[in-house]
């Protein structure tokens, strides 16, 4: 088998996981790897739809993948386009999305241009057949990520948003712990993401200024709850199994105030049903504590950015945890812990431990791309993906819409789908 | 005390419950119990074992150890029956091991006559200390009377099934696993050619003593006063917890002909050795 290839035993040997019996009830839509041994004789055909700098680091995986061939680029900004044709220097060139969506030789286009064109390329993508991974956030309002849903749902074409960490090993290993209790009740969890920057790239010319800094202004972007918070957000759902009923938030320009529209500091709080409270603050003028997910148990602490976890107080023993496993599992196998006396004074360190034994590699985005692969050539839907994607970009949304509004706002009934503790309220649009 | 239950059917489930006491840790796994059953036994059990660990505390000057080494060459103190028959315990057994477990060796100026300047007033659980700097340590022999009360706890609440932990080096197992005869221990201790053999434990205990690398040193040798040197460690299969950390360490720094001796004396199996 060609090395550059996965499949889901060598995904889940890597993180520790095959080999035990394990469903990975949690993380449902690895089973997209299942079948890559069947498919190393296809091809993918694909179309890039911005490739900026995003859109560039995406081919740069998609480049890795055998089973890739990267047919067509379409973007607006020459420079783009330049750059995009020396990743792919066969791929047909489109100033116009649409003409490039009328090629019959792509099979599935992957979305990278500023989040207010997503919708209706991804729209139109859909309608042309293709399959989609549109980068997150989704959509520009709710509204439109609930009909980016359900268009892919009406022309059943795979559908995948841009949230790597789903494939990210410490997060499928560290998901598969806290499931499994190890951490006790979930109450809290605190995600942040800090930044010393002003977030600005070069403009070559001072009348493209918004085009090239579309994050900046409120006519492309919603700032820091679209592009940051999306991928945090998600953490939550996974974790608790649950999706929030309402949140509040703030928002504000602090530090940077060189004209932009989009706040550089941000706060919301997310609340369960039962109480259980998510928190997201970004403040883009300091960069000490960097980024982070801090699930917090009532029995340790999970921080899978660094891909480490604590215990509140002296941890439990993997080899029990090992034997409590195996018996539910109604297996009867030795526990190797025997032998030299376990010393409280070496073990008190609070550096914690690393979910998969070591420092973590990559965050998923290769893997990702790999099964939106998979997933284009089997024409299987993995479960889960297209959900988790889209209550991501909806969540974030919410918040900036609080923030907006300066009011605590619910999940509308509206735009719910049958996923989690949610029930679809309405109609297919 | 943190505690993990998972139901196995309406009234039986597993609890593991784990701890910090004896500067070590304890983790007990209890079979076939309710929520409520097994949160009352890990309740009684932590409260033993953190009232022997504020008894017997070598280096806490609140235990009642600690006095006793401070003020027993001036008067006899009387003691808790716990503390008195422990002391007396590894008395008596002084003699079936050769002198090899010594619980004074920590005393200033040991000699092998140190035990010997210990005397016990069984009638009012009372020790007199002839010398001074004489001290008791009973370091090396706690963890096993910590593990024997809890057996004695889980038998007399009923309760049939259980792997009990002191800190890896002791470990009882009552009863059978849910899927097998017994539990199957393996040990982790490295340079073991035996390595990935299983130990089936029923109703015994496996207690280790070691020396688990070159550089540590933390046992003292009655026969020289020094720390025994060099790697190597030997685990013994026992029926009780305290002639299981008796026996582990008389051994390990026992020579031949006492361990011949020693051997006469005892009723055991040798789990895993590298000596």
């Amino acid at each position: 088998m060609n090395e550059k290839l996965i499949n889901r035993r060598v995904f889940l040997k890597n993180a520790g996981l095959a080999g035990a019996g394990i469903l990975l009830a949690s993380s449902l839509w690895l089973s997209v790897f299942s079948e890559t041994n069947h498919t190393t004789k296809e091809e993918v055909k694909i179309g890039i739809i911005g490739p900026g700098s995003r859109g560039q680091l995406l081919m740069s995986f998609l480049k890795e993948n055998p089973k890739v061939r990267i047919v067509a680029l379409s973007d607006i900004y020459q420079p783009s386009i330049d750059q995009g044709r020396a990743l792919a220097p066969e791929a047909k060139l489109y100033k116009d999305y649409r003409k490039l969506l009328e090629d019959k030789e792509v099979d599935a286009v992957i979305i990278a241009t500023p989040l207010n064109t997503h919708f209706q390329i991804a729209m139109d993508a859909f309608d042309a057949g293709k399959d989609v991974f549109c980068e997150k956030c989704l959509g520009y309002t709710i509204k439109e990520c609930f009909r980016m849903y359900n268009k892919h749902l009406e022309t059943g074409k795979i559908f995948f948003s841009g949230q790597q960490r789903l494939f990210d090993l410490r997060y499928i290993k560290a998901m598969e712990m806290i499931h499994a209790g190890r951490f006790g009740d979930i109450n809290a969890i605190r995600t942040f993401w800090f930044r010393n920057g002003d977030w600005r790239r070069e403009v070559p010319s001072p009348e493209i200024e918004r085009h090239i800094n579309w994050r900046l202004y409120k006519e492309y972007s919603k700032g820091l709850m679209t592009e940051l918070a999306c991928h945090q957000l998600q953490i939550g759902s996974w974790a608790l199994q649950d999706l929030p009923e309402k949140v509040m938030g703030h928002g504000s320009i602090t530090y940077w105030k060189d004209g932009r529209e989009v706040y550089d500091n941000v706060s919301c709080i997310y609340v369960f049903e039962n109480g259980v409270k998510m928190t997201f603050d970004s403040v883009i003028s300091n960069k000490f504590y960097g980024l982070e997910e801090q699930i917090l148990g009532h029995l340790g602490t999970v921080e899978p950015e660094k891909g480490k976890f604590f215990y509140e107080t002296v941890p439990p023993a993997p080899g029990f945890l090992q034997m409590f496993d195996d018996i539910q599992n109604k297996l009867f196998d030795t526990l190797p812990f025997a032998g030299t006396s376990w010393e409280a004074e070496t073990a008190k360190e609070k550096n914690g431990e690393y979910i998969l034994g070591k420092r973590p590699e990559g965050d998923g985005t290769k893997e990702l791309l790999d099964a939106f692969v998979e997933a284009s050539i089997t024409q299987k839907q993995p479960l889960h993906i297209a959900e988790e994607g889209y209550y991501a970009s909806a969540l974030c949304l919410l918040g900036h819409q609080a923030i907006e509004e300066e009011r605590r706002v619910y999940f509308p009934d509206r735009y719910k789908i049958d996923y989690l503790n949610h029930k679809r309220q309405a109609e297919v649009l | 005390m943190q505690t993990l239950y998972k139901a196995i059917n309406e009234k039986n489930g597993l609890l593991y419950t784990w701890f910090e006491a004896m500067h070590t840790r304890m983790d007990i796994l209890l079979c076939g119990c309710s929520k409520k059953e097994g949160e009352h036994l890990a309740g009684l059990i932590y409260k033993e074992i953190k009232q022997l660990e504020e008894m017997a505390d070598f280096y806490n000057k609140d235990s009642e150890l600690y006095k006793l080494n401070t003020s027993a060459n001036q008067h006899p103190v009387r003691l808790s029956m716990d503390l008195f028959t422990m002391i007396d315990d590894c008395i008596v057994h002084s003699k079936r091991n050769e002198g090899c477990f010594d619980i004074t060796v920590q005393s200033h100026n040991y000699n092998k006559t140190t035990l010997s300047t210990i005397r016990l007033c069984r009638e009012e659980h009372a020790v007199f200390y002839t010398r001074r700097g004489v001290r008791i340590d009973l370091s090396g022999y706690v963890k096993g009377y910590a593990l024997d009360k809890v057996v004695d706890i889980l038998k007399r609440e009923g309760q049939e099934n259980a792997l009990i932990n002191m800190g890896n080096s002791s470990v009882f197992a009552m009863g059978n696993h849910p899927y097998g005869d017994g539990w199957k221990i393996s040990t982790t201790l490295a340079g073991n050619k035996e390595e990935g053999k299983s130990i089936v434990l029923h109703n015994n205990c496996l207690t280790t003593s070691d020396n688990h690398t070159k550089e540590r040193k933390h046992i003292i040798s009655p026969s020289t006063g020094n720390y025994l040197e060099g790697f190597g460690y030997i685990s013994v299969l026992t029926d009780r917890g305290t002639t299981g950390e008796i026996l582990s360490t008389a051994l390990l720094v026992a020579d031949p002909s006492q361990r011949e001796k020693i051997k006469k004396n005892y009723e055991f199996e040798i789990g895993y050795e590298i000596k």
